[in-house]
C-alpha cells in the first residue's frame, strides 16, 4: 500500500467520527451579534416596522386597530354595512375561527426572544449606546408581557392575582424551552419589573422610540389594567405634568397630524410614512367608509353638545361615516382619563369629576363644569353595565367611561375598555344571519400549535372542540 | 523511526478505524431519531358558536337601527 492510499484511508476513516452531533440543529454561538450595533440593528428592525406601521402587536398599525374597532367591538354597525368594506370582518369570531390570534402570541414572543438574546449576550452593558439598547430591550419585553396579559389572560382580579392563570415566562434565550403559565401576580410582576428597569436608564433619545416617558405611559396602562389605581394615579399625573392636555385647536391640529408625532403624543405609528407612501393606509379608512358609525356611539355625545365638542364634528360626519384618522400610539388625553377612573375607585369621586372636567373643559366651547348633583343619567344604549369590579355603573362612573368611549375613538380602546368592564355578550347581524360575542371571547385563546409542543399549559375557559380550519 | 514501521503504524490504525467504525456508528444517538408520535391538532382551530339565522325579533332589531340610521342621514 502506497503513502497516498494509506493517507487517503486515513482521513476517510477519521471523516466517519464527524457523524458527532450530526443532528444538532442548534446553532449556537452562531449566529448571535457581538457589537452594540449589531443588537441595535435587532431592535431597530422592530422600531422601524413600527415607523412604517407593519408592526401589529408592540405598537398596533391601522389594519389591527380598525380590525378592534369597527369589527370586534360596538363603535360601529356591521348590520348597515354596505359593499366595499371587504377589509372589514362580522364579529371577534372570524378572528378566532381563522386562528389569526396566533400571529399576536407568536410575534409578541418574538420580540421577548430578541431582547433575551441580547440580555443573555450583550457584553458590553455599560456604554451609552448598551444602555440605550438594554433601556428600550426592557421596555419592549414589558411592552409584549402587558399586550400578551392583555389579549391572552382574563381581567386581572387583586386579591386574586395568584391564582389567576397569567403567560408563559420566558427571560432567558432557550429554543427547547416549553414553559407553563405562570400565574396572573407572576405575569405582571414579569412586565411591571422590566418597565421599571426600562425607565431607570432615563432614555430620552427619540430615536429609540420607547423613551423613558413611554415606558412610564405603558406601565401605568399596566397597572389601570390590573386595578392597581393607587400605583397608576401618580404615573398618570407626571405623565401630565410633562404632556399637558390641550385646548381644542390645538387638540384638532395634533389629530390632523396623520404621521408626526405631534401634541402630546409620545409614541406613534406610522412616522416613516409620507402621504404618497400610505397606500395600505387608506385602503383601510376606506372601508371603514362602508360600515357606518353606530348609534351606540353617536348617543354618547349630548344632544346640546353637538356642535359645541370639538370631537363630533371632527370624528363622524352627517352620513355617519368616520372622519377621524385611526390613532395608533399613546397620548395625554388617555392619561387624564386613567387619572379619573382611578381616582373614582379610589374613592375620590369629587376629584375624579373635576378630572373629567378638565378633560370636557378642552373639547367642548363655551364648557360649564359638571356639577356633582346634576351628572347626566347612563346612556341606556351602552352595553356595558358593570364595571371592573362587577359593580353596577353609576353616574360618574358612567360619565367617566363615556368619556372615554368619545375621547378615544378608532384608537383601538373599546374592544378592552368591553373586556375590562363586565366583558358583555351582544349580537351583530349580517347577511341574515346573527353572530354573538359571548363573554368568554375577549380573552383568546392560547394558540393550538403551542399547546402540541407543551404539555403544561392550560387552555382558558370556553375553547375545549376543535373543528377543521377550512 | 523508519519509513516502515510508520508506514505500519499508520496502517494497522486505519484498518482499526475501520474495523472499529460500525461499531460507534450507532452511538450517534438512538437510532429512533423521531419523537413519539402525537396526534397533532395542525389544520384545526376552536369551535366557535355558528351563526344563526335571524329571527322575527331580530329583523325587527335590524329594521330599527335601519331607519334610525336612515332617518338620521337623509
Amino acid at each position: 500500500m502506497t503513502s497516498k492510499q494509506i493517507i487517503t484511508l486515513f482521513i476517510t476513516a477519521a471523516s466517519l467520527a464527524s457523524c458527532t452531533n450530526y443532528l444538532d440543529i442548534k446553532p449556537y454561538d452562531k449566529v448571535i451579534p457581538e457589537t452594540p450595533e449589531e443588537f441595535s440593528a435587532m431592535l431597530h428592525t422592530h422600531l422601524n416596522n413600527i415607523d412604517q406601521g407593519t408592526e401589529n402587536y408592540l405598537v398596533p398599525n391601522f389594519s389591527h386597530t380598525s380590525s378592534f374597532d369597527a369589527s370586534y367591538a360596538d363603535d360601529f354597525e356591521v348590520c348597515l354595512t354596505e359593499v366595499g368594506a371587504n377589509l372589514l370582518s362580522n364579529y371577534v369570531g372570524s378572528f378566532l375561527q381563522y386562528n389569526n390570534y396566533d400571529n399576536i402570541y407568536s410575534n409578541l414572543y418574538q420580540y421577548i426572544r430578541d431582547c433575551n438574546i441580547i440580555f443573555d449576550n450583550m457584553d458590553d452593558k455599560e456604554s451609552p449606546e448598551a444602555q440605550a439598547i438594554l433601556a428600550t430591550a426592557y421596555a419592549m419585553r414589558g411592552v409584549s408581557y402587558y399586550h400578551l396579559i392583555k389579549y391572552f389572560c382574563q381581567v386581572p382580579e387583586p386579591g386574586n392575582y395568584d391564582s389567576q392563570l397569567g403567560v408563559p415566562i420566558v427571560t432567558q434565550f432557550d429554543m427547547e424551552a416549553t414553559p407553563p403559565r405562570s400565574s396572573m401576580a407572576q405575569s405582571i410582576a414579569q412586565a411591571e419589573k422590566d418597565l421599571i428597569t426600562s425607565i431607570s436608564y432615563g432614555l430620552e433619545d427619540p430615536i429609540y422610540r420607547f423613551t423613558k416617558d413611554v415606558a412610564k405611559g405603558y406601565l401605568a396602562r399596566l397597572y389601570f389594567w390590573s386595578r392597581r389605581w393607587s400605583d397608576c394615579l401618580p404615573l398618570v399625573r407626571e405623565l401630565l405634568a410633562a404632556h399637558p392636555l390641550l385646548p381644542a385647536e390645538a387638540f384638532e391640529a395634533m389629530m390632523s397630524e396623520p404621521y408626526k408625532l405631534a401634541g402630546n403624543q409620545i409614541i406613534k405609528a406610522y412616522r416613516s410614512i409620507s402621504s404618497s407612501g400610505s397606500g395600505s393606509v387608506s385602503g383601510i379608512i376606506s372601508s371603514l367608509q362602508y360600515r357606518p358609525v353606530s348609534i351606540r356611539y353617536i348617543s354618547n355625545f349630548y344632544d346640546d353638545e353637538k356642535t359645541t365638542d370639538i370631537r363630533y364634528n371632527m370624528y363622524v360626519n352627517t352620513k355617519r361615516q368616520a372622519k377621524k384618522g385611526i390613532f395608533c400610539g399613546m397620548r395625554s388625553a388617555e392619561f387624564k382619563l386613567m387619572e379619573a377612573e382611578c381616582l373614582y375607585h379610589l374613592g375620590q369621586n369629587k376629584e375624579a369629576l373635576a378630572a373629567i372636567n378638565d378633560l370636557r373643559r378642552n373639547r367642548i366651547a363655551n364648557y360649564s363644569d359638571i356639577e356633582m348633583d346634576a351628572i347626566p343619567a347612563l346612556n341606556p344604549r351602552e352595553l356595558m353595565k358593570v364595571d371592573v369590579n362587577g359593580n353596577t355603573i353609576t353616574p360618574l362612573l358612567g360619565l367617566i367611561l363615556r368619556e372615554r368611549r368619545k375621547e378615544l375613538f378608532l384608537e383601538g380602546d373599546r374592544f378592552f375598555e368591553m373586556k375590562r368592564n363586565g366583558a358583555p355578550s351582544f349580537t351583530t347581524y349580517f347577511n341574515g344571519v346573527k353572530f354573538t360575542t359571548l363573554s368568554y371571547m375577549y380573552t383568546f385563546p392560547i394558540p393550538i400549535r403551542d399547546l402540541d409542543v407543551s404539555n403544561n399549559l392550560i387552555q382558558n375557559p370556553g375553547y375545549t372542540e376543535f373543528v377543521n380550519k377550512y | 523511526m523508519e519509513k516502515n514501521t510508520i508506514k505500519n503504524i499508520l496502517k494497522g490504525t486505519t484498518l482499526l478505524m475501520l474495523i472499529s467504525a460500525p461499531l460507534f456508528l450507532p452511538s450517534c444517538e438512538n437510532i429512533d431519531e423521531v419523537p413519539p408520535y402525537k396526534e397533532t391538532t395542525s389544520g384545526k382551530t376552536y369551535k366557535i358558536p355558528d351563526p344563526e339565522p335571524m329571527n322575527s325579533v331580530d329583523f325587527e332589531t335590524f329594521n330599527e337601527i335601519r331607519d334610525e340610521y336612515q332617518q338620521a342621514t337623509k
